[in-house]
């Protein structure tokens, strides 16, 4: 009789243990800092994946599932980071949000190649992919500063990051215009008012977004010049992030100034 | 003569390509980036190959490693082991590097040893060999089995041989040699009838044997009960040729491989002769449940394993899942031929995976599957219909739309909804009757009108209907409204058709002549939410209709409230065409359309 007692607690404990280990390190892999790799197909992620995981780039094909790396380690950054990269082709953009569900990322990469952005139809592709992107961050909670890598900037087609910069905003700005002005259908939703960026009235530019930095650099998987990105990432990586002291900040701090009350109605009350 | 071999994880990485074999340039990046997408994430051509451009390709698939060996060769070469090379290549490879790719998860080997170039390159030359020893050229075109054509033209001889069987050759005519009807039998001619001509060449049944000797290199097709082809790469079909692929080829390369591979002990001594490939089943087998013990207490184990997890799925598991999986979705009212094609990809996708910790095999089965519903439900390429309307106008010519389909799916009230729709957003629409046959289409379509010029007074569109009456052609009246739009700066034209059975060839023709002549920018192909197995062969002969530059740019599903959570008419029909949903309309109302969302639609397919 106790035998059986014995083993029947035995049991018990055994299955409380795995499961605690389990729950711990489902919380492990969340206390990771991540960063996402995501952008347009033959952008260049998973071959960057590859630079930053091995020191080497190895060729690569269209990628099915999404390469995790648990041990990323950039020389200026403080701990540890899990690097993710997720395949780009529009069937598979549920694992973005799979992935979204799971934790906040530190840092979100859209790799775009900078080289076959002179087709018009290229640039719109790309905007239309940027701009649901940075529509669904704004649903996050915490604000995710998102990097515009533009790769293949060895290439001679390459467009220069300012460059980018404009053509991009510009073609948001298109479909901001677009998006206003139409009613939207969706089906099995909760009505939500239609999200838009930045402000109505001037055209669109990424600093308008508020709280979520946007910043565009080139670089090249290729001739291993990623050394821009790579700092990019360890500075969001970091425990304690550099103040900076950007207009967004300012204007934070002005509106606390105002919502002061004025000295001369002090005086009244008197 | 091989163009590559490349051995890649699903992720994207390339682990080992090997040296190119053959002359000319190696073939581009987006062969097998186009393999990827079009086979394994879009799921449009499920054989084992695949061709694009000039070039064949064959792959293999690893689950448990997510591995995917991939050989691409000039499709004029039709190699016969290829997938000999691909199954060999792969077991030598999982067998070197398994263990060092399973503990890294996710981390690549990255020294690929010389040891395996080797292997490859000598594998690849013994068969070569094989393939060299017992030709499977297809013979000559101009042989023929009843002998060489005579020298001299037949069908310059006016009258017919047998109508002059006794006459001399008169000396204007060329000399032509005389033959009895049996010489000419033997020749395999056809003697000649009265009033017809005699059959010229010299062999039609040579040239029988032509196509014969040609058809031999086409695969055999499977044609299922529902008219679909059902998908066969056509080997099993094949028992002409000598020296074939599979169970045959075994054997063959065994003997081969005493004196090529006996030297190379390091293998771990398994690579003897003949026995290699045997030997690999048997161990394949046993490395699926090597780990865990085989026999009462294994079983038991396995069982619990099961709501543990941590299992490595057979087959044998997989069935009962997939079974109930497969009913689930029947009672969704997917049809049959894709619901059963869609637990098939399932099963490939989790054979030989290991269940994660607290997942049972259902639990697994039902990640994968929603998994596969999610990538078939949203479309490959987004369409932002104001977006390319308004691209389109600043070029001064109206976007057409037209909406096709069989008899009553709603095209009419359908077209009405997204005239509504697109009148909220200010454009100035002309709707098309072009449904010149059914007696009041002409009539409805003006009662639409009319209720839209009353809804939209505000909101600042416009609304006009074109008609013909009836009796007249469809194309035609198509191609005037589109000309009177452009005349009177519309922005865009709605076409409403006819409704026509998708089996009914005299009707589905008149389409293809409809699609060339009004060039519309968008078909559109309205399905009702109600249709159960005749959806798939609706959407295929309607894609199918449209001529050889044209499919259907997006499917319209209507009725859906009428189904409740039976919305698997969706999947049958995205999947068996890779044509988008773009709209779905949920009643009668001019407020009743909605955009498709795929989580709510595999929400709806999933629940119990």
């Amino acid at each position: 009789m106790a035998s059986i007692l014995l083993i029947i607690a035995t049991i018990v404990v055994a299955g409380l243990a795995a499961v605690l280990a389990y729950l711990l390190s489902f919380s492990a892999a969340s206390s990771q800092p991540t960063i996402l790799l995501v952008g347009p197909c033959n952008g260049g992620k998973t071959a960057l994946f590859t630079l930053l995981q091995f020191g080497k780039k190895s060729p690569t094909h269209t990628s099915q599932h999404p390469n995790t790396s648990t041990s990323l380690t950039l020389t200026l950054a403080d701990r540890t980071a899990r690097l993710v990269d997720l395949p780009g082709h529009p069937k598979l953009a549920h694992l973005f949000e799979a992935e979204l569900a799971l934790n906040t990322p530190k840092g979100l990469v859209f790799v775009i190649d900078s080289a076959a952005l002179a087709r018009p139809d290229a640039i719109r592709a790309v905007a239309e992919q940027l701009y649901a992107l940075l529509v669904r961050l704004q649903k996050v909670k915490t604000a995710v500063p998102v990097l515009i890598a533009c790769n293949k900037s060895d290439l001679f087609t390459a467009l220069p990051a300012p460059r980018v910069k404009t053509l991009l905003e510009a073609e948001i700005e298109k479909i901001r215009k677009a998006r206003s002005a139409e009613i939207s259908l969706a089906e099995g939703e909760d009505d939500e008012d239609k999200e838009l960026l930045g402000w109505e009235g001037e055209d669109f530019k990424f600093a308008m977004l508020e709280g979520m930095e946007v910043d565009v650099v080139s670089g090249s998987v290729d001739k291993n010049d990623v050394q821009a990105w790579k700092d990019w990432m360890a500075e969001r990586i970091c425990v304690e992030p550099a103040t900076r002291y950007t207009p967004q900040h300012m204007r934070q701090h002005a509106k606390k100034v105002q919502a002061l009350p004025p000295p001369s109605s002090l005086w009244i009350l008197f | 003569m091989l163009d590559a071999f490349t051995i890649l994880t699903r992720g994207g990485v390339v682990l080992w390509s090997a040296p190119k074999t053959s002359n000319g340039p190696p073939p581009p990046n987006t062969v097998l980036n186009s393999l990827i997408s079009s086979v394994f994430i879009e799921e449009r051509a499920s054989t084992t190959s695949y061709a694009q451009g000039n070039y064949t390709v064959r792959w293999s698939v690893a689950n448990d490693l997510g591995l995917i060996f991939v050989v691409v060769y000039q499709s004029l070469l039709q190699l016969t082991w290829a997938e000999e090379l691909l199954e060999s290549v792969k077991k030598v490879f999982i067998r070197m590097y398994g263990e060092e790719i399973k503990e890294g998860k996710g981390q690549v080997p990255q020294n690929i040893d010389v040891k395996f170039e080797d292997f490859f390159s000598r594998r690849v030359k013994e068969l070569e060999a094989d393939a060299g020893a017992t030709p499977r050229s297809p013979p000559p075109l101009t042989g023929s089995p009843f002998g060489p054509r005579p020298t001299k033209p037949i069908d310059t001889v006016s009258t017919p041989v047998g109508k002059d069987a006794g006459a001399p050759p008169t000396p204007g005519t060329p000399s032509v040699p005389f033959m009895t009807p049996d010489a000419m039998k033997a020749r395999g001619l056809r003697p000649a009838v009265k009033g017809r001509r005699s059959s010229g060449r010299a062999s039609p049944a040579g040239s029988e044997s032509d196509t014969g000797s040609s058809k031999k290199g086409k695969k055999g097709r499977r044609w299922g009960m529902d008219g679909a082809a059902e998908e066969d790469d056509g080997q099993t079909l094949d028992f002409s040729a000598p020296g074939g692929e599979g169970a045959n080829g075994a054997g063959e390369g065994g003997d081969v491989d005493v004196e090529g591979l006996a030297d190379t002990t390091d293998y771990g001594g398994k690579l003897t002769s003949g026995e290699f490939m045997v030997k690999e089943l048997g161990e394949d087998d046993e490395d699926g449940v090597s780990t865990k013990a085989k026999g009462a207490l294994g079983g038991a184990f396995g069982y619990l394993q099961g709501f543990i997890g941590g299992k490595t799925l057979t087959s044998e598991d997989l069935a009962p899942a997939l079974a109930s999986m497969q009913e689930h979705l029947l009672k969704k009212n997917v049809a049959k031929p894709v619901a059963t094609h869609l637990v098939d990809s399932v099963e490939k996708s989790l054979v030989n995976t290991t269940t994660k910790s607290f997942e049972s095999i259902q639990a697994a089965v039902n990640g994968a599957t929603e998994q596969a519903l999610k990538r078939i439900l949203t479309p490959g390429v987004g369409l932002d219909l104001l977006r390319e309307i308004s691209r389109v106008n600043k070029e001064k010519r109206p976007y057409t739309i037209s909406f096709i389909g069989v008899n009553g799916v709603g095209k009419s009230t359908n077209l009405s909804k997204v005239a509504f729709w697109l009148l909220q957003n200010k454009l100035r629409i002309l709707v098309a009757a072009c449904d010149t046959f059914r007696s009041g289409a002409v009539e409805q379509l003006r009662v639409h009108v009319k209720n839209l010029t009353k809804l939209s007074e505000r909101s600042g569109g416009a609304v006009e209907l074109f008609e013909r009456g009836y009796g007249k052609d469809a194309a035609a009246i198509a191609k005037d409204a589109i000309s009177y739009a452009a005349q009177n700066n519309f922005d865009v034209v709605l076409i409403d058709t006819a409704g026509r059975r998708h089996n009914d060839a005299r009707l589905m023709s008149s389409l293809e002549k409809f699609a060339q002549l009004a060039r519309p920018d968008k078909i559109f192909m309205v399905g009702e939410a109600l249709v159960g197995t005749d959806s798939v062969a609706q959407a295929r002969n309607f894609s199918d209709a449209l001529g050889a530059g044209r499919k259907l740019d997006g499917f319209v599903i209507s009725k859906v409230d009428t189904v409740g959570d039976m919305v698997g008419t969706l999947v049958s029909m995205v999947y068996s065409t890779g044509v988008p949903v773009v709209f779905v309309g949920v009643g009668q109302m001019y407020t009743d359309l909605r955009v498709l969302s795929v989580g709510w639609a595999v929400k709806m397919l999933m629940d119990k």
